[in-house]
């Protein structure tokens, strides 16, 4: 059969216009000395790199980031089996109306889900009552940085762990039924059986592997939740803020010091984290071949 | 004995299903309510407690007040938010969808040199920094006159919408059984016409659950509505956030009630249509990576 190469041409297009064409031009600009002040394009070599690297802001906001995104994942995983084994044992009716309501905040903009947490949000009644209804005088205070870390993370967890569902819910059906069957002939305990057929199962899927390398990655750009933090907590004037992970330093970058950001630096942080985001999609790919049958 | 201790994990279970629902609805729920101006606070001592820092900031009451919606519907800053949001979405979707489905059909049916390459870009376009990409489309749109244009938000909106189109629709053509295809080019039809005339009225439900993915997915979208937006194009997400009175962006006051009513104005249709199409979901996500 001949291969329609006409049917990729609008794609292959596109691919360039908007993927690889502004990727090699960020490159470029991360090897010269550019700000919209001085658009020279004076190259530089590695210079922006090396200052970026020397720049202990950077490494904070590498910190942060990588925190953010294993307390996410980590807890996504937990939230999404726990759901996905809730449902997968409910039946009927029960099962249709909690599986819709558990996959409901996937559809929230982040930027809504920085706000749903916030502390004027949810913790404005709940401290009301710590405060005032129980008398107790105490109240949860979002500005200590293991309760906002602990926010920001479940934030990410509250959109996330829905597709971790989904993904183990897929998981757990096409578990063989006769595994189970020859458990119950064995006289196997319901808790025996899921640490021996339904936990194993889930965890070595490569499909569930996949999934939470690309949320990893996925995880890594983290902006919205933070950025809306930043202002909750007063950060959002100052580089190299607590709450900053790379994806907002570099937001900070651009929109602080107006006029004259450095945007070859910030490039070069954007291809730093670009490398990192090749790489791990090179992995997804190999790990999940079906995608080139 | 037996039966009573099915009943009990029946009600375990039912506990737990009702608790894991709160954990979902009960944020929620708190943002609808501050939209109304509610605050359990006059309840135990005439103030609602907030504490951000040190500082106290009571506000609300017990009586609800529809006025943070009123005036997110009335001064018409939500219905001219919704129409930038939608025909923004809408013709980057259309676009999308007109260079991935072709692309798909040719990614479901063919082995080719290249296509290890095609589907690596769209992966890796998915989960690309936005920075990596943003700078030079900032600066040349600045240039081209693109910025704060729907063609322009179009255009970069191609960056999500490329990917999600291609690779849902890749694997709806996958689903179609082998055997329909082979007897189409048995009997020589041509490439466009099994495309026009098989593939896509098969897999046509399956490119509506892609473009409303895809449709929700723009709507959501907050990062680069908030570098190439201004006070033209001015999308949902990036108006919840800089408030809706508020014209230009250039410093943020909180004013959690208008968010709150901002944020439940915004999530409403995003929700409704996700829910529509919350089979693919997983698919539409992962990119079909996960299947």
């Amino acid at each position: 059969m001949r291969v329609p190469y006409k049917f990729l041409i609008p794609v292959i297009f596109i691919i360039f216009l908007v993927g690889i064409g502004p990727v090699l031009q960020s490159f470029l600009l991360s090897l010269s000395e550019f700000s919209l002040m001085n658009p020279s394009m004076q190259p530089v070599g590695f210079h922006n790199y090396i200052t970026l690297l020397s720049d202990p802001i950077f490494w904070t906001a590498i910190q942060v980031t990588l925190l953010l995104v294993a307390g996410s994942v980590i807890l996504e995983l937990v939230v999404g089996i726990f759901l996905a084994l809730l449902i997968t044992n409910s039946r009927g009716r029960a099962r249709s109306v909690f599986s819709s309501i558990f996959v409901i905040p996937i559809a929230i903009a982040p930027i809504v889900t920085g706000i749903l947490w916030s502390p004027n949000s949810v913790f404005d009644d709940l401290n009301t009552l710590l405060y005032y209804g129980l008398s107790l005088g105490a109240y949860i205070d979002t500005t200590i940085p293991i309760t906002y870390y602990s926010l920001i993370i479940i934030s990410d967890a509250y959109i996330w762990a829905p597709l971790i569902m989904l993904v183990t819910v897929a998981i757990l059906r096409s578990i063989p039924k006769e595994l189970y069957e020859a458990a119950d002939v064995m006289g196997a305990s319901s808790w025996k059986k899921f640490q021996k057929i339904t936990f194993p199962a889930i965890i070595t899927s490569p499909i569930l592997v996949v999934t939470l390398l690309l949320r990893t990655v996925d995880a890594f750009r983290m902006f919205e939740v933070p950025y809306a933090w930043s202002f909750w907590l007063g950060q959002d004037s100052q580089l190299g803020a607590p709450v900053d992970t790379v994806s907002v330093l570099m937001w900070k970058m651009f929109s602080t010091t107006l006029y004259d950001f450095p945007i070859a630096l910030i490039t070069s942080i954007a291809i730093v984290l670009l490398s990192i985001t090749l790489l791990t999609c090179a992995v997804i790919l190999r790990r999940s071949s079906n995608l080139l049958e | 004995m037996s039966k009573t201790e099915n009943n009990n994990v029946k009600y375990i279970r039912y506990i737990l299903l009702v608790s894991a629902s709160l954990w979902v609805l009960w944020p929620i729920s708190i943002m609808i309510e501050e939209g109304f101006r509610v605050d359990i606070g006059p309840l135990f001592s005439g103030r609602g407690a907030s504490f951000v820092g040190e500082f106290f900031q009571g506000q609300g009451g017990i009586r609800f007040s529809t006025i943070e919606y009123v005036k997110a519907l009335r001064v018409e800053a939500y219905p001219r938010l919704l129409t930038n949001s939608v025909i923004i979405a809408v013709s980057s979707v259309l676009v999308a969808a007109l260079a991935g489905v072709p692309a798909a059909f040719t990614l479901a049916l063919y082995k080719f040199r290249g296509k290890a390459f095609i589907t690596y870009s769209l992966l890796a376009l998915r989960t690309i920094s936005p920075f990596a990409v943003l700078l030079p489309f900032f600066i040349i749109y600045g240039r081209l006159g693109l910025f704060d244009t729907y063609q322009g938000m179009a255009i970069v909106y191609l960056i999500i919408n490329v990917p999600i189109l291609t690779m849902m629709m890749r694997g709806f053509f996958k689903d179609i059984p082998k055997e329909i295809f082979e007897a189409a080019f048995m009997s020589g039809a041509s490439d466009s016409y099994i495309l026009r005339k098989i593939a896509l009225p098969l897999a046509l439900p399956g490119l509506a659950a892609a473009a409303v993915f895809a449709f929700v997915g723009t709507w959501n979208e907050f990062f680069y509505a908030l570098f190439l937006t201004g006070t033209v194009t001015k999308t949902v997400s990036r108006g919840v956030w800089s408030g809706f009175s508020e014209s230009i962006e250039s410093f943020k006051i909180l004013e959690f009630d208008e968010l709150n009513a901002g944020g439940t104005l915004a999530i409403i249709p995003a929700v409704i249509l996700a829910l529509l199409v919350q089979k693919y979901l997983a698919r539409g996500l992962t990119l079909g990576v996960s299947e």
